[in-house]
């Protein structure tokens, strides 16, 4: 038997200036079977919805107003008034440049999508937050997913493991 | 926040509730659920290409007011900026990628700037009329020759406006 994603009981909040492409994420997860889908079309109203509760994961595009996209995935990693500092949060974004990844990646995003995207890209993103969840690191300047990705065996001591000083 | 890392094991909570071995989707996408979800964004294809031809038309009546309302000039740049980059997004996932290809050019050539003189309303323009051929001929493809041919164009457009560029005479 293989392992499956029931996304019925995952709830998305969706947040885009743009309606067609909002609405568009929107269907894709509910084909997919998921039951609890809320859009947005500005940050504060995101926020609001965020602070209400009742999310799994954060679909954003970067391009918000009046926080972007991105002050909005800092607010859920490092104000003390997120909801779940360890939500996923994907970045579906027309900021497409390697500049934008990273400046995401360093600000705590799980995922990003870059758009134009695909059907499959998207659901590999959504396997990866769902089904593959990553350890989060808190360090100076930084609060999010471990950035570092590659399974590289290690003889050495896990001083993951250890307690902190 | 500290200077020496701290790991935080995930609580894993979400995994939990809905990965499973019994209902639900397969990990890995299958053919017939990719082909419902291509089916899905071809649904909304003629409807992207209606608010993009209002999106277009838009952006041609915000250029009439730029050219006769200098100080209107500001707010019509950050009007473009805006209709560019969403129909950059949106061009390739519905399979325009010329859509996205073009009007990413158009909002490069429109980042940095403050102002939209005569010559960078021009060169506006020629992105507007070339994104209309695509969206009139439902170009599809980025490979064939009037793809090429409009591809030159805009090309010839932005590089007029490159510093250092002498005006035609």
């Amino acid at each position: 038997m293989s392992e499956k994603i029931d996304f019925s009981h995952v709830r998305f909040l969706v947040v885009d200036t743009n309606r067609l492409m909002c609405q568009l994420v929107k269907d894709i997860l509910m084909m997919l079977g998921c039951t609890q889908v809320t859009t947005a079309r500005d940050s504060e109203k995101a926020i609001a919805n965020l602070r209400a509760g009742g999310y799994d994961v954060l679909i954003t595009e970067w391009n918000l107003k009046p926080r972007s996209g991105l002050e909005l995935l800092d607010w859920m990693r490092t104000d003390g008034g997120s909801p779940d500092r360890m939500m996923p949060v994907i970045m579906l974004t027309a900021n497409s440049e390697v500049e934008y990844v990273m400046e995401s990646r360093d600000k705590g995003v799980t995922e990003f999508l870059a758009k134009p995207f695909t059907a499959d890209g998207m659901y590999r993103r959504l396997v990866s937050v769902i089904a593959r969840p990553r350890d989060f690191v808190s360090v100076k300047g930084y609060f999010g997913p471990d950035r570092r990705r590659q399974q590289i065996p290690f003889e050495g001591p896990d001083r993951r493991q250890q307690k902190p000083e | 926040m500290r200077n020496k890392p701290q790991f935080i094991p995930n609580r894993g909570e979400l995994k939990r509730k809905a990965v499973n071995y019994k209902t639900g989707m397969e990990i890995k996408l299958d053919e017939a659920t990719l082909k419902k979800m291509e089916q899905l964004v071809e649904n909304s294809s003629a409807e992207f290409l209606s608010e993009t031809v209002a999106s277009l038309k838009g952006l041609r009546e915000a250029l009439g007011r730029a050219a006769t309302e200098p100080s209107a000039r500001k707010e019509v740049l950050d009007h473009i900026r805006e209709e560019a980059f969403q129909i950059k997004g949106m061009g390739g996932v519905f399979g325009y990628p010329l859509l996205t290809e073009f009007s990413k050019s158009l909002h490069d050539f429109l980042k940095e700037l403050e102002d939209l003189d005569e010559l960078q309303q021009e060169i506006v323009s020629i992105h507007v009329d070339t994104l209309y051929v695509v969206v009139s001929h439902k170009i599809k493809g980025s490979g064939g020759p009037l793809e090429a041919q409009l591809r030159a164009s805009l090309k010839a457009a932005v590089d007029k406006a490159k510093p250092g560029t002498k005006p035609a005479q």
